[in-house]
């Protein structure tokens, strides 16, 4: 008798049990190598490793029923969690491209600066004596909490990396006026729109607010007499000096682009906000 | 050896004997050896005929002599039959004859190869609203239910009946009969399970096949990857990235839905209904208050409200109340509004919108049904009983325990919720994921102009998507970079209140009169409610 007794075993507590410690496994996989970064927003990690803990007891609990036999099993709900979980684990994660949004277009003012103003209503309360442009490594962590108040020491140079990019780039759609003249350093790739003019592109980074699902590319508009030769999606470290333009119906600020030089994409290719 | 065991489960004076006197003659012809074990002696016999055949052998059980597996190794060992058919009474659960066959001799020699049930239509009611759970335990086991003397009933009631054993039991075969000596007939046509091999190796077939499909399809996909671009431009990268967006969603959703299905848990476990029940005052505008209040502190998301609300109504809340409670706790349950906050950070006024809004609408509709009462019961009898359906409530023995063993009940039936919920949720988020990726964004633009149309299909896309209302702010967050935030708000207030997985489950509990009925209002009102706010105020 080689048969396999399948009716034997609680085939619906095995299904349940596969799944769920298969979730937590791709869940734990995630957290551990700092890939979940690519999927959500850092403050949703330590729900997600609640998540793992329940899985894994729910697991735990259920280990009990699988020698209780029940014979009826419908496979069907099960593939639905299967399907996913087979996906998560064979598809790596990808980083968003231009591509993928491009039709929607950023909408560099407006969609920006509401998402901004929120924050910036929220942050108020958090009011600081002590406040300094976030200009070096050390004060940025301070920087992104302080930043919103007014007034900013105007610096001598903005430099926009990954910490400060979202804290500057609300400064600056805020206020453009203020900031003309400015110089001004940024990293992002190359994004182009249709209503864009010849010489014009965007240097963005894809905002990410809560997961992938809601990621959006912002940045500010370059102005730069080379634009066709520029490839998209292609990582720049652009100089050049701020002025304002007229956008979509709305005074935003622009680089006059002095100097652009290629770079490495960053190991992690979003910024996220608050 | 290979004994196929057949059980036929029913009530006395359903005709389990009957049934197999008619499954016994027709195996007389072939060359089985057959032992039958009754656990139960009733008004029929079997026929001398049958007994007095060569291949058939019979054993009688019953109260003070149980069916234990040492006595059925011993008939098997001495005997060596091809089938065993157990006749088992109604009162007593399928878990005994499991317990039997999961003996160590037995679980090698035997397997399940049918459960059939009978049912006796018309006093299909009364059992089913006293004697509970084995009852249903066994029609949610078998594989065939019986239901006789059918032309005893009301056409609507025969309906009613097979309606709740499909709400049981989905997969099982339905068998109408109107007196029990038509099985013969039905026995002779190879209806009946005894006759026709339904094997037990159906799941490993399934599941193989599943897996060969997963395996080709994962090994086409290595060639055509290992082929590279060159030879066949295959763009695997939009199903990535679709991917990746399905996941996310998946993965801030899933910590939010396990916390909703633990506290649901521990309410089902640790409360019991009449506390909810008393916590509805009589008086009609009191009970407004009340409805909109104990959504705060009972907080159960859209997935399990409406068997809960159900519950109220047949405990003798007023309808408006329970209407205004089922709508309104999935949006004012803290755990919605905790995550609505999170989905939306820095913009606490969203969450405190769609609380105001939810309530308006809720309160709304069910000043509707209070003032437009129906008239009669709108509810479907006798289904509270099993409205849990995880399979561990539906034993009384949990409500009995204590400690430990209680914990481990909240564990399991959270399990069982996940699962029974989470399905939607993947759906949801699948759909969800496709349509951000697949779909061309100047079609969803046409959608999003205008500020009827984006309402109209944030409102419809929630109640497509079905996602639980713990959960749903993610995927409403993922919308505003198309929709504006008034019709993204009509997702998110319509989308608890109702929606095709509660649609399903409404039809199951209320009237249909009444359930369209409630749809229409329920659209109706949001829509207004929506497009004042999102005109006006916003």
């Amino acid at each position: 008798m080689q048969q396999i007794k399948l009716w034997a075993l609680n085939m619906d507590a095995v299904l349940r049990m596969v799944i769920l410690v298969g979730f937590a496994l791709f869940f734990f996989d995630i957290v551990f190598t700092e890939k979940a970064q690519l999927y959500v927003h850092p403050r949703i990690i330590p729900y997600v490793k609640f998540s793992i803990a329940a899985f894994i007891m729910i697991a735990l609990f259920l280990m009990g029923d699988v020698f209780k036999t029940r014979r009826k099993t419908n496979l069907l709900p099960y593939l639905i969690f299967i399907i996913p979980l087979i996906a998560a684990f064979f598809i790596p994660a990808r980083p968003m491209e231009s591509k993928d949004i491009s039709a929607v277009g950023i909408n560099i003012s407006q969609k920006l600066s509401s998402n901004l103003t929120a924050m910036d209503e929220e942050m108020r309360p958090l009011e600081d004596e002590s406040m300094m442009a976030p200009e070096t490594e050390d004060t940025v962590e301070e920087a992104v909490d302080d930043a919103k108040q007014t007034p900013i020491p105007k610096p001598e140079k903005i430099a926009m990396d990954e910490k400060t990019f979202l804290t500057w780039l609300e400064e600056l759609y805020s206020k453009p006026e203020e900031y003309m003249g400015t110089k001004i350093e940024i990293k992002g790739f190359v994004f182009r729109q249709k209503d864009l003019g010849k010489d014009q592109f965007i240097t963005a980074r894809f905002m990410m607010s809560c997961c992938t699902a809601d990621a959006q590319a912002v940045g500010l508009l370059c102005k730069y007499e080379g634009t066709s030769k520029l490839k998209s999606d292609t990582w720049l470290k652009v100089t050049g000096r701020l002025g304002k333009t007229m956008y979509g119906g709305q005074q935003v600020p622009f680089i006059n682009v002095e100097k652009i030089e290629k770079t490495d994409k960053p190991q992690n290719e979003y910024v996220y906000p608050y | 050896m290979n004994v196929k065991v057949d059980v036929v489960a029913g009530f006395l004076g359903s005709g389990k004997t009957t049934l197999i006197n008619s499954i016994l003659k027709r195996r007389s012809l072939s060359q089985e050896r057959v032992v039958v074990v009754q656990c139960e002696q009733g008004e029929e016999a079997l026929e001398e005929r049958v007994l007095v055949s060569q291949s058939i052998f019979c054993f009688q059980y019953g109260k003070e002599k149980p069916l234990t597996a040492r006595s059925l190794a011993d008939i098997i060992k001495k005997y060596q039959p091809d089938r065993v058919i157990v006749e088992l009474n109604g009162m007593s659960g399928m878990d005994e004859v499991y317990e039997v066959l999961e003996d160590k001799f037995l679980r090698k020699s035997c397997r399940l190869n049918s459960v059939t049930c009978l049912l006796d239509c018309s006093t299909f009611d009364i059992y089913v609203n006293n004697l509970g759970t084995n009852f249903i335990h066994q029609i949610s086991e078998c594989d065939m239910a019986i239901l006789n003397r059918s032309g005893n009933i009301s056409g609507e009631k025969f309906d009613n009946i097979k309606r709740t054993i499909k709400a049981i039991n989905k997969s099982c075969e339905l068998l109408t009969v109107d007196t029990p000596e038509d099985y013969e007939s039905a026995v002779e046509d190879g209806i009946l399970p005894g006759i026709r091999e339904k094997g037990t190796y159906k799941i490993i077939d399934k599941f193989l096949t599943v897996t060969f499909v997963a395996v080709f399809g994962y090994l086409i996909f290595s060639i055509y990857r290992a082929l590279g671009s060159n030879t066949l431009e295959l763009d695997f990268s939009g199903l990535q990235m679709m991917n990746t967006v399905f996941a996310s969603i998946l993965i801030q959703a899933f910590p939010f839905i396990l916390i909703g299905v633990f506290v649901s848990s521990i309410l089902q476990i640790f409360l019991k209904e009449e506390s909810i029940v008393r916590f509805f005052p009589k008086n009609k505008m009191v009970s407004f208050a009340a409805a909109v209040l104990s959504g705060v502190i009972f907080p159960v998301c859209d997935c399990a409200i409406i068997p809960v609300a159900a519950r109220l109504v047949k405990k003798g809340v007023p309808l408006p109340a329970a209407v205004t409670f089922m709508l309104s706790a999935p949006i004012v349950n803290p755990i919605v509004i905790a995550s609505t906050v999170y989905a939306f950070p820095g913009d606490p006024s969203v969450a405190f919108y769609r609380v105001c809004l939810g309530l308006a609408v809720a309160l709304s509709v069910g000043l509707f049904v209070l003032l437009y009462p129906e008239r009669g019961s709108v509810i479907l009898y006798g289904l509270d009983k099993f409205s849990c359906k995880c399979g561990y409530c539906n034993t009384e023995e949990y409500a009995n325990r204590r400690g430990l063993r209680r914990v481990e009940a909240v564990f399991k039936h959270a399990g069982a919720e996940f699962f029974d919920v989470g399905k939607f949720l993947i759906a949801g988020a699948f759909i969800s994921a496709m349509v951000q990726v697949m779909l061309p964004k100047e079609w969803m633009g046409e959608f999003s102009k205008g500020s009827v149309l984006p309402l109209v299909t944030m409102m419809i896309a929630a109640f497509v998507l079905s996602v639980c209302s713990t959960s749903d702010a993610f995927i409403a967050r993922s919308f505003t970079t198309q929709f504006s935030m008034g019709s993204v708000m009509g997702f998110m207030v319509l989308g608890p209140m109702i929606d095709i997985k509660n649609l399903l489950m409404l039809f199951g509990i209320y009237k249909k009169r009444f359930v369209i009925k409630l749809v229409f209002i329920i659209f109706g009102f949001s829509f207004a409610i929506l497009y004042f706010f999102s005109n006006l105020l916003l």
